[in-house]
């Protein structure tokens, strides 16, 4: 049974954020195009670009929230999993920002 | 404003695909904004990319809390699929638009062979009892309201889906799509995974594998804000719109639509890739 109440926990976990992440940016989408419409497109832009900069970046958090999960619940293989996923999306975050 | 409207309808038309057939739509959007509206190909893969995430987001959030989707296996899938995402995207950036366009062209004919296979396929799983399923750290366990019982099954020869994942990465990084079209009917050949946890399990993994390129896209400078927010509204409305009016479609439908509109794109883009 313990991994089966892991895998309900890190489901409540990943699923949680995932909202949070998508209403944050839909929030900041909405909030670009108001300042669009008045003309504001410098302001309009930067929103957007920290919107999309959420998006991109959300897979990190849920991973990060899902290692953190795993370890608490002391699940071997989910530690390592998602460990081994966290250290891949910061590799590609990081080839991106030296590049 | 037109190009805004006609953006949003292609989030519409992409929104629905995605909920119906579980795909992040990039297959779609990077031929329409560099075909129909002149984009670079670059800032279209960029926006593809970063709208296939927030899709995959919006996708995912409900199938991981339903259950359908296999958590477990979806992070063991992301992980190949994340490196080759990376290297995919890292050649991507300095290929021409043309070389682009050609590769697109050959993984829409691809995928448009594999979606037929797809709606050939019978639902295959290898059952397990419940006591097994709560044991296993990959098994699933979801309930089937089609035929109104819990499934429960074991995914097997997973290090052969993880390695068939690194190729649906890569896709992923040089042409901007997700390439879930590419990772469900892997997970169900190779793994055995029912169809629909599969198609749930995919929409999970694209969020990873799309959000991995795009990091590298908006590092190299290619983003439009004006495209994504307006594609990502549309995407919004659609899948709202699928839920409430087009639950009755069948994937079956869905699937043929999608492989003529592949069929028809592919020939032009590989037309224009051979620079004619």
């Amino acid at each position: 049974m313990i991994e089966k109440d892991t895998a309900v926990g890190a489901k409540k976990a990943s699923s949680l954020t995932m909202k949070l992440a998508l209403n944050v940016m839909l929030i900041l989408i909405v909030a670009s195009l108001i300042f669009k419409a008045f003309n504001l497109t410098l302001i309009a832009d930067k929103i957007i670009f920290i919107a999309a900069v959420i998006i991109s970046l959300s897979p990190i958090i849920v991973t990060t929230i899902l290692v953190v999960f795993y370890i608490i619940k002391k699940s071997k293989i989910g530690s390592i999993l998602s460990t081994s996923v966290l250290a891949v999306l910061i590799a590609s975050a990081l080839i991106s920002y030296y590049n | 404003m037109v190009t805004s409207l006609i953006l949003i309808l292609v989030g519409i038309v992409v929104g629905i695909m995605g909920a119906v057939l579980g795909i992040g739509g990039g297959i779609i959007i990077v031929p329409l904004l560099t075909l129909a509206f002149k984009i670079p190909i670059h800032e279209a893969i960029a926006t593809s990319l970063i709208v296939i995430t927030a899709n995959s987001l919006s996708a995912s959030s409900v199938h991981i809390k339903s259950g359908i989707a296999n958590l477990q296996v979806g992070l063991l899938l992301s992980l190949t699929a994340v490196i080759g995402a990376m290297a995919g995207s890292l050649v991507s950036v300095s290929l021409s638009q043309n070389t682009i366009m050609l590769i697109l062209g050959c993984v829409q004919i691809f995928v448009a062979i594999l979606t037929y296979i797809k709606t050939r396929l019978t639902k295959q799983f290898i059952p397990i009892t419940k006591e097994e399923s709560d044991k296993l750290f990959f098994a699933g366990s979801y309930m089937d309201n089609a035929v109104n019982k819990i499934i429960d099954y074991k995914p097997i020869r997973l290090p052969l889906s993880a390695f068939l994942s690194i190729f649906s990465g890569i896709f992923s990084g040089l042409a901007g799509v997700g390439g879930g079209l590419l990772m469900i009917p892997t997970m169900n050949i190779a793994s055995y995974i029912p169809m629909k946890a599969a198609t749930a399990t995919s929409a999970f993994i694209i969020g990873f594998t799309a959000s991995a390129a795009s990091i590298i896209y908006i590092g190299a400078g290619h983003l439009r804000g004006d495209l994504v927010s307006t594609i990502i509204l549309g995407i919004t409305a659609g899948t709202f719109l699928s839920t409430k009016f087009f639950s009755k479609i069948t994937d079956k439908k869905v699937s043929y639509l999608l492989i003529a509109l592949l069929i028809f794109v592919s020939v032009q883009m590989i037309y224009k890739g051979l620079g004619y």
